[in-house]
């Protein structure tokens, strides 16, 4: 290549189920590609990557990745154990919102306790015995906990007890994870959450990133490891407590590149392939509302549109043909990607992503052809019936876009509105048609992870 | 158009509010929902007495806290807006809003001895704040703390809906005209009355005795899709008195709940219910009655006799929760005051330990849950002299169960005496605490098998 070849950076957008990378020079790109994690992993997609990019070195790898959102719809905790302060050990579950549909963050048989106590005001009223820390760890080892989080009640006004007992499972091998200390939050049960799910999210981060840097061997220059955006946009790589603020890491770099680039107040429309979202890079949010109850997390204000792309498609309780409250993941996937089972949103724009990188050479006629049979078959089971299938299809795709217009009038605090995202190219048009008060520029799929790199 | 599409902008619209309406300006109500759900009713009453006299142009707005007139608790105040006026084919179409402030445990003989009880009172007009009746409501000894500053923000949020109403009318084809309001409601109503066809009809008759010394006669009949329900039998109220509106209310939500009618909380299926109760009986409550008490526990009651009938009709197996709720106030030196409710059914999911008791001089000692049986214990222990007032349960009889059921146990407040026994609490009171005295709730939730 012309350029000094260790002038070139690359930067990664994970999602759930697809990969966007970027390979830029001086803010220019040399090359994007976008690749389905359910057909080719990240050490084989990266290096098929710079083998089509013809690139040998590269400077530096900087990742915004919300990867291990993913496993979050599965049963947390895994090796993960939990000691509360004696007569606690269910606060933190006591909490937890009845109406989600997810399992306790810790599992109950790794929830242990032990004889502590210190007041609000600090003082230890309970010293942790000798004794006690040698009974947890024998249970601990019983149990193959390798995790260990400590949530004592009021350990952020005198960490002794905790600090105590984290220097001896340290010294008995076990990693332990405590919360970090908020001086804008003093709800414990959020630190705690933040805490579980910073150590049970540890194993598949620590995977992803072991993955990454294998990929990356020979890439980048020797001892550098590949860096990951947090949800204050700096970069991190084994600060464990940083691993839950990954999954804002892409909203924080997207806003502080978009800020640079453009005057006064605007909002991003996001239409990526896994998530539609409206982005207020100028606004913070404190909380995020988690499956598991409110976990302070000061983030970029992101609200996730009420439809997504992988809407399911249902008669609803109208007797109708809409779109449910329910959000399919890309494992199986769209109908039209020939795996899934259930029509989504984005099924109604299949002849629309025949150029789209990542998606294109995972369509599939028999899975497009299933998904119009279904279809059918649920319109004749509607109460209001389409008399033909290209009614049918335009009715659906005219209740998307009325219901995408009314949800971004309605949410939007700005009338400047930058469109980004895979599937920005495909909404954008009929939307600014729709939504004429908004100023709309639409930016090209390959800023997505372009900005990533302009965004530290 | 998609038949659900008021549903859906109703839906979007009111995403972040916990308790709020959209009606037509004639009082109809199109969509609504309510963190408390008997309120969800009241909001067409509100309309309905609130613009009889007084005439609010789009973005203007009144207040009201009126138990009598559709509200609810005194702390819980209504905002009525007006968004378009009628015009042509279209209705015209109102937000009402209910917000929660400062609340307390607040037991009195009269309602106005509850608190600062607003009739309907214009606020925000002609694109200004009415100051001088703020303030004059500022002024009323048993106005809370800061009422007036968190009347300015709220009157700016509702002020920032309308904008965004505003903008989304002016972008988007919204489907609030006469002819879509008739349709989506007609098909409401028929949506529900075959959903009550779609089980059993029949009748069944439930009574509960409420330690405050009411008895509360329910006979039930769902008949044709309709479900009449009939308090006949319901003594005078002594301590507990629930507004008319709100033993409707209760009413309706538990036929929401059995039914499965969530999505269709609108003037239309609240027809599929009729409920009567004699003139004089407590849940026929008349001002200037006291409502805190009947709005916590008589509603309780009524909502749990509805669904024990519902269930002896239908015979349903699916597991059954009851209403307990153990509401406290603990008040320190200082105007240092603690107010918790505590329920098996849903958690507390804004309650930290660790806040209170850097907040409040008492400290936590343990909090239990068995999931299994929905049973909750907490035990804390005052740390200075207090007083504390409570109000836990409709009754500490045990509820006639249906068959094959046992009820939970009833909630219980228990105070640790010298002689290191726990010792019950009647279901409501006030009492003075030493300092270091501890004190247990109990909390079961759910009806269990019988053996």
């Amino acid at each position: 290549m012309a350029q000094a070849e260790t002038d070139v950076n690359l930067a990664l957008y994970i999602g759930e189920s697809f990969v966007e990378a970027h390979l830029c020079h001086n803010q220019k790109t040399v090359h994007f590609n976008r690749w389905y994690l359910g057909k080719e992993g990240f050490k084989s997609g990266l290096q098929k990557f710079f083998q089509e990019a013809g690139v040998q070195k590269i400077n530096k790898a900087i990742v915004a990745s919300r990867f291990v959102e993913k496993i979050m719809s599965y049963r947390l905790g895994g090796s993960v154990a939990t000691v509360t302060t004696k007569g606690f050990e269910s606060w933190a579950g006591f909490r937890q919102p009845q109406n989600q549909k997810v399992g306790p963050l810790s599992s109950t048989d790794l929830i242990f306790s032990v004889d502590e106590r210190c007041s609000a005001a600090g003082t230890l009223e309970k010293e942790l015995a000798e004794n006690d820390i040698n009974e947890l760890v024998e249970k601990l080892r019983q149990k193959q906990a390798k995790r260990v989080c400590i949530h004592f009640l009021n350990a952020s006004k005198n960490p002794h007890n905790q600090n105590k007992l984290k220097e001896a499972l340290t010294k008995e091998s076990f990693e332990v994870f405590i919360p970090a200390v908020d001086t804008y939050n003093n709800d414990e049960v959020s630190q705690w959450r933040k805490n579980v799910l910073n150590a049970s999210l540890s194993g598949t981060f620590e995977e992803v990133q072991e993955e990454l840097n294998e990929g990356l061997k020979g890439f980048l220059p020797e001892g550098e490891r590949v860096l990951f955006f947090g949800s204050d946009c700096q970069l991190f790589d084994k600060e464990n407590h940083q691993r839950l603020g990954s999954l804002w890491g892409a909203t924080a770099a997207w806003s502080t590149a978009l800020k640079k680039r453009i005057a006064g107040n605007f909002e991003v429309l996001y239409l990526g392939l896994e998530q539609f979202s409206l982005i207020s890079p100028s606004k913070e949010m404190q909380n995020w509302n988690s499956p598991w109850g409110m976990i302070h997390a000061p983030q970029t204000q992101n609200t996730l549109l009420s439809l997504q792309p992988t809407t399911s498609i249902e008669i609803g309780p109208w007797g109708e043909l809409s779109f449910s409250r329910t959000v399919l993941s890309y494992e199986p996937g769209p109908m039209f990607m020939g795996r899934g089972q259930i029509p989504t949103l984005i099924d109604l724009w299949e002849d629309k992503t025949a150029t789209l990188k990542g998606v294109a050479e995972r369509r599939s006629p028999q899975g497009l052809q299933k998904f119009k049979n279904q279809l059918l078959a649920l319109n004749k089971a509607s109460l209001q019936k389409a008399d033909s299938e290209e009614k049918l299809f335009s009715n659906l795709r005219e209740v998307a876009m009325h219901k995408m217009t009314v949800d971004v009038a309605l949410s939007a605090q700005n009338s400047k509105i930058v469109c980004m995202g895979a599937l920005a190219p495909i909404f954008a048009a009929e939307l600014k048609k729709r939504l004429p008060q908004f100023q709309f520029e639409l930016l090209s799929e390959t800023e997505t992870s372009l900005l990533l790199n302009q965004g530290h | 158009m998609l038949s659900s599409w008021i549903f859906e902008f109703a839906d979007l619209f009111l995403k972040n509010e916990m308790s709020a309406a959209l009606l037509s300006s004639d009082g109809e109500i199109l969509h609504a929902k309510s963190n408390l759900g008997f309120e969800v009713t009241g909001f067409k009453n509100i309309a309905d007495s609130s613009l009889k006299y007084i005439a609010l142009k789009p973005g203007e707005i009144l207040i009201t806290n009126d138990s009598y007139s559709g509200g609810s608790f005194l702390h819980r105040y209504s905002f009525l807006m007006p968004l378009t006026t009628a015009e042509g084919s279209h209705p015209g179409v109102l937000l009402c809003v209910r917000r929660e402030f400062s609340p307390g445990l607040n037991l009195s003989d009269k309602l106005d001895n509850e608190g600062l009880r607003i009739p309907p009172t214009p606020i925000f007009q002609n694109g200004q704040l009415i100051t001088p009746i703020i303030e004059a409501m500022s002024r009323h000894p048993l106005c809370p703390q800061g009422f007036q500053a968190w009347l300015q923000a709220t009157v700016a949020d509702l002020s920032e809906a309308y904008r965004k109403w505003n903008q989304a009318e002016k972008s988007c084809k919204l489907p609030f005209t006469a002819s879509e309001f008739k349709k989506f409601l007609n098909f409401s109503k028929n949506y529900a009355t075959e959903k009550i066809l779609e089980k059993a009809q029949g009748e069944a008759r439930s009574e509960i005795q409420l330690d405050s010394g009411e008895t509360l006669k329910l006979h039930l009949e769902v008949n044709n899709g309709l479900i009449k329900a009939d308090f006949s039998g319901t003594t005078a109220g002594i301590k507990t008195h629930v507004p008319d509106l709100a033993t409707f209310g209760a009413c309706y939500d538990a036929v929401v709940q059995f039914y499965g009618l969530h999505c269709f909380k609108n003037s239309a299926t609240f027809s599929v219910l009729q409920v009567t109760k004699p003139l004089g009986c407590f849940l026929n409550a008349k001002y200037p009655a006291s409502t805190h008490q009947g709005l916590q526990t008589g509603v309780a009651a009524v909502r749990m006799a509805m669904t024990l009938a519902l269930r002896q009709i239908i015979q349903s197996k699916e597991v059954l929760l009851s209403e307990n709720l153990a509401v406290m106030e603990v008040s320190f030196a200082d105007n240092n005051r603690w107010l918790s409710a505590w329920s098996a059914k849903s958690c507390c999911e804004s309650v930290s330990l660790e806040k209170l008791e850097s907040q409040h001089p008492l400290q936590f000692v343990r909090v239990e849950k068995d999931p299994e049986n929905m049973h909750l214990q907490i035990e804390f222990k005052t740390l200075t002299a207090c007083q504390l007032r409570w109000l836990s349960e409709f009754t500490k009889t045990n509820l006639r169960a249906p068959k094959g059921l046992k009820a939970p146990q009833a909630t219980q407040i228990e105070v640790l005496a010298d002689k290191g026994e726990w010792t019950c609490l009647p279901s409501q009171g006030t009492t003075d605490l030493a300092p270091g005295t501890s004190l247990r709730v109990n909390l079961w939730g759910q009806f269990v098998t019988a053996n």
